[in-house]
Formats: structure tokens, C-alpha cells, sequence
């Protein structure tokens, strides 16, 4: 068992517009990335479930030429509006650094 | 439109206005005989506060020179220098202050030009009349917002496509200030007056917008390059210590968008689900395979609301007594501080908004301060000091039953003990997340020219 963190190079958490929040995770090779996959934990029902939103209103997109894997997802309250603690929503990648995946 | 021309090489001087692009990157550039120097000048990363008071994000002297490079070495060259999403919102002030900006520039340089002006706000009643056209429609996560929201609006503006530019630059300006603008629009005009409205010439603007974070290392800030073709396009950072790579490339595809592969601008989607991206050399990198699919014109809107005056004060607490019982502690103050405000404002938790944010884990017994924000916003600016005060002083005395006597157990780092944003504390919130369908690409565009 290993953290999301630990098999990436890269896991960062940025608005896309003030409505909707991104998740990139960047592996840095093909094997990583695909052997991460493999355990079905990015799955959307998974990630939905990690930040609390509806599966449907999670999106994934594989990019494998930059062997990474991008998530979006509407915002709990819009960049900046009263009850937002996160105006760049740049600080809401831990609880996707700290997913268990099932690999060695 | 001008004669097709088989490349068009484009300089991004830095990913945002203001940000003191490196000066010796942009030498670097100028040798590659660029035919336009472009620079994005807005985002709504820092929030719905600067269309609001439509004030600029950006340092004045910072922009003014970062603008100075950019124009002297497009007036000498005779090359166009566009600015897209002026002073961070776009809208007719944060326009007015960039152009105050550019004209100081020419008198003090003794440079003339033609400065194009393109505003793309709108008021309130030009957005009912879409809304009541059926040509207002939104986007994922929009809020709801229907035409009696209209009245609500302190400022509203359209986020123009490539057109705009075109325009301007076929009325003769070499400088354009534009208020809001797509970031990707401002690259893809020049390749499209040139007969290159093509993927490449789009998402040649995805890249550059954002400057050189799209390298390996970003070593120095600023100078990006692209040249766009018919059949391709080929990126590379302007500083020869710099490089650009495949994967770097690729991976900042994703950056700040929801979806990496189906890019909507107006008028068009890019489209990199084929993209194919290969070394050209171990700094550039070429990129085939793009498409750009034609779509009904609609533009984006974006639009802020008032929402009161804000006013917040930071309290840092050691005590471990406290510690342990933590949230009764805070909820006591705050129960404490609603009260007075009751009895002593006439003011009753309906009347103003609180929240307050814990900096610290209280529970962890190796924290030694942990960090409480009050964050209150209410009608009129005299509440709001009463307010605030009322939340922090509640705080610092607020006794527990593990101490006898009086107490005083709240850290204040300044005085006054609490803040406000500027303006007063004006906040706004976002309320559009919408795009509204045009006849005209440049309908929503008001156009006005100087001969510098």
C-alpha cells in the first residue's frame, strides 16, 4: 500500500474558473501511471467519494502522453464568495495525495 | 484579413502583465523576429474583488514597465503589441488605467502610434436583453441568475474572442488594450489575420498564455514562443538556458481548465484529443494533430454582486487549558460576542455574516499557537467595525473554569487587532457563469482609437 504522493511527481489543485475545481496528477513515467489505473482507486466514484460530490458531477480525463490524469468537479462554494477559504483553490489536493493505492 | 502567410511566429513576453518579464529572455526573442508580442493581463484566480471595484490586481509601476519593453519594441519593429483582460478584470475602468499607463509610456518615450481600445463591459440592461432573447444559457456550476437577477449586478462584462483584435489591428492600431479577453484569443488573432484560424493558431494561445510555465524549469520568468503553421506549430522558450519538452508541453494542457482535451472559445473548440507532441530539439517542441471545430458564437460573461463590507481580525491562542476544550471555547465566544452585539448594536446574527476559520490542529498536543480568523461581512462599514470589534474583544476574555480570576488569552499580531480589504471592505461574489449567444463576434466590443 502506498499514498497517491508517494508514486507521483506532481499533485496540485487549482481553480478552472471560479465555478469548477481541477485535480492534476502527474506520474513520471508510462509504467507508474498505468500500474496506478490498473487498481481502479482513481476511478470518478472514488475521487467523487474522496471530495464529496455526486459521481456524475466528476469528470476524469486520462492523458496518457503525459502519463497523467486530470479531475474537475464543481466547487463547494465559488472562488471568493464568503464561505470559500481557498480563493486559487490551490490547497485542495491532500485528500488526493493521501489515497491508499493497492500497489507495492 | 491580410495575404496568407505559411508561418507566424508569436511572442508571449510573461504569463501575466506585471510580473517583470526577464528582460534578457525578451532580448532573446526580439532575434527571432516575432510577429507580434502579446502578454495576458487578467484572471479571475484572485476573485470576484477586482471587477467588482474594477481596480487592477498588478503593481502600476511594475505594469508600466513591463508595457514600455513591449511597445518600444513593437513601435520599432512595426509590429502589433496586444493586451488582453486589462488590469486584471477587463472591464471600462481597469481598461481607462491601462491606457492611462500606455499613454504615459508614449509621451515619456517620445513613441507615436495608433492605441486601439476595445472595452467589452456591459450593463445590466444589455444582459436582460439576452437573457430575455433566450441567448443566455450557463455553464457547468453556474449559479442560478434569471432577469429580475440583473438589477443585483455592481458590474458585468463579456469575454471577447480573437475578433476583437483583428479588428482593432485592421483599423490600423499597433497597440490594442483590451478589456476582457479570452487569454488564448490574444495569440490566436494575428495567425488568424494572417488566414492561419486554425488548432494550431489556438492552441499555440493555450501555451503562451501562460508564459514560460509551460517549460521544464522555469528558470526565468517570461518569453515564450510559438510558431504556427497549417500542419503544425512548434514552442520554445525565448532564453536558451530554458527548455521545452514533450511532456511539458502535454502536461500544461492540463493545467487550469476542466477538460484538457475540448478547449471552447468563442466560436470555436479546440480540440487536442489527437494532439501529437515530439522534440524537435532538446529545447522545442512540435505539435500536430490539433483540430479546431467551428461552433455558434457565444461569448462568456462574467458578473460580480455587493455583498457588504468586510472586516476580519486574526487571534492566535497558547494556552493548553484552552487548547483541550477548544471548540466549546470558540463556541462560547462567539455565543458571547452575538449577544453583545444583540444588546449593545441591535444587531442580531441575521443581520451581518460571520465565520471564523481555525489555523492549526488544537488537538495535536505539540501545536503551540493555533490561529483563529473572525471573517465578518455586514450592511454598512460603521456595523461592520462594531461588528468585528465586538468578535475580537469577546475573544481575548472569555474565561475557563481551569483559571480563577481574570483572563486574557488571545495573541493579537497588530493594532488595530482587525483588518479591512481595501476599498473599505467591499466584497462581491461571482453570480454569472454564463455565455451569451452573439450575431456579431464584436457586438458586445466598443472601439476607440488614439493616434499616440
Amino acid at each position: 500500500m502506498k499514498r497517491l504522493y508517494e508514486l507521483s511527481k506532481l499533485i496540485r489543485s487549482k481553480n478552472a474558473g471560479p465555478f469548477m475545481m481541477s485535480l492534476d496528477v502527474l506520474f513520471g513515467d508510462r509504467g507508474t501511471y498505468e500500474k496506478v489505473l490498473a487498481t481502479g482507486a482513481l476511478s470518478a466514484e472514488n475521487i467523487a467519494k474522496l471530495y464529496g460530490v455526486p459521481p456524475d458531477r466528476m469528470h476524469v480525463h486520462l492523458l496518457p502522453l503525459g502519463n497523467a490524469v486530470k479531475f474537475s468537479f464543481p466547487r463547494r462554494h465559488p472562488s471568493g464568495d464568503f464561505l470559500d477559504d481557498d480563493l486559487y483553490g490551490c490547497q485542495n489536493h491532500r485528500p488526493l495525495m493521501m489515497l491508499e493505492i493497492p500497489v507495492d | 484579413m491580410k495575404a496568407k502567410k505559411k508561418e507566424v511566429c508569436l511572442l508571449a513576453a510573461s504569463a501575466m502583465m506585471g510580473s517583470a518579464f526577464n528582460e534578457e529572455a525578451f532580448r532573446y526573442a526580439l532575434e527571432k523576429n516575432p510577429d507580434m508580442i502579446g502578454c495576458d493581463s487578467g484572471t479571475t484566480d484572485s476573485g470576484p474583488y477586482y471587477l467588482g471595484a474594477g481596480k487592477p490586481r498588478m503593481n502600476r509601476k511594475v505594469v508600466k514597465r513591463d508595457l514600455g519593453l513591449m511597445i518600444s519594441a513593437g513601435v520599432e519593429r512595426g509590429i502589433p503589441v496586444l493586451v488582453g483582460s486589462a488590469g486584471t478584470a477587463g472591464a471600462d475602468p481597469n481598461v481607462d488605467w491601462m491606457v492611462g499607463i500606455v499613454r504615459e509610456i508614449a509621451k515619456e518615450r517620445g513613441l507615436h502610434f495608433r492605441l486601439g481600445e476595445i472595452k467589452t463591459e456591459i450593463t445590466p440592461e444589455q444582459l436582460r436583453g439576452y437573457i430575455g432573447a433566450g441567448r443566455f444559457h450557463p455553464l457547468e456550476g453556474a449559479p442560478k441568475f434569471e432577469e429580475k437577477d440583473c438589477g443585483g449586478l455592481t458590474r458585468c462584462t463579456t469575454m471577447m474572442g480573437a475578433e476583437g483584435f483583428v479588428k482593432a489591428m485592421e483599423n490600423g492600431a499597433q497597440v490594442v488594450i483590451a478589456g476582457r479577453a479570452t487569454d488564448t484569443s490574444i495569440y490566436a488573432a494575428v495567425p488568424m489575420m494572417y488566414g492561419l484560424d486554425n488548432g494550431f493558431a489556438w492552441h499555440a494561445g493555450k501555451v503562451l498564455e501562460c508564459g514560460t510555465m509551460s517549460t521544464v524549469f522555469e528558470k526565468y520568468a517570461g518569453c515564450m514562443m510559438a510558431w504556427v503553421r497549417d500542419d503544425s506549430m512548434s514552442l520554445e522558450p525565448a532564453h536558451p538556458e530554458m527548455a521545452a519538452s514533450p511532456v511539458s508541453i502535454v502536461s500544461h494542457t492540463l493545467y487550469e481548465n476542466a477538460d484538457p482535451f475540448y478547449m471552447p472559445e468563442p466560436g470555436c473548440m479546440l480540440i487536442t484529443a489527437d494532439s501529437v507532441y515530439t522534440a524537435e530539439t532538446d529545447r522545442r517542441v512540435r505539435v500536430t494533430g490539433t483540430r479546431l471545430e467551428k461552433r455558434p458564437y457565444s461569448v462568456k460573461v462574467e458578473g460580480v454582486r455587493f455583498e457588504g463590507y468586510r472586516r476580519a481580525a486574526l487571534a492566535g491562542v497558547s494556552d493548553p487549558l484552552i487548547l483541550k476544550q477548544f471548540d466549546a471555547w470558540l463556541k462560547t465566544c462567539v455565543k458571547t460576542a452575538q449577544d453583545k452585539i444583540r444588546n449593545g448594536m441591535g444587531l442580531s446574527p441575521g443581520d451581518y455574516r460571520m465565520r471564523y476559520l481555525v489555523y492549526g490542529n488544537p488537538k495535536d498536543p505539540n501545536t503551540e499557537r493555533v490561529g483563529i480568523l473572525f471573517d465578518i461581512i455586514a450592511k454598512n462599514q460603521q456595523d461592520a467595525d462594531g461588528i468585528i470589534t465586538n468578535f475580537w474583544h469577546t475573544a481575548l476574555h472569555v474565561p475557563i473554569h481551569e483559571w480563577e480570576g481574570a483572563q486574557s488569552q488571545t495573541a493579537f499580531p497588530f493594532s488595530p487587532p482587525d483588518l479591512m480589504t481595501h476599498d473599505g471592505g467591499a466584497t462581491y461574489s461571482f453570480c454569472l457563469n454564463h455565455v451569451i449567444d452573439l450575431k456579431d463576434p464584436t457586438e458586445t466590443c466598443r472601439f476607440r482609437y488614439y493616434d499616440l
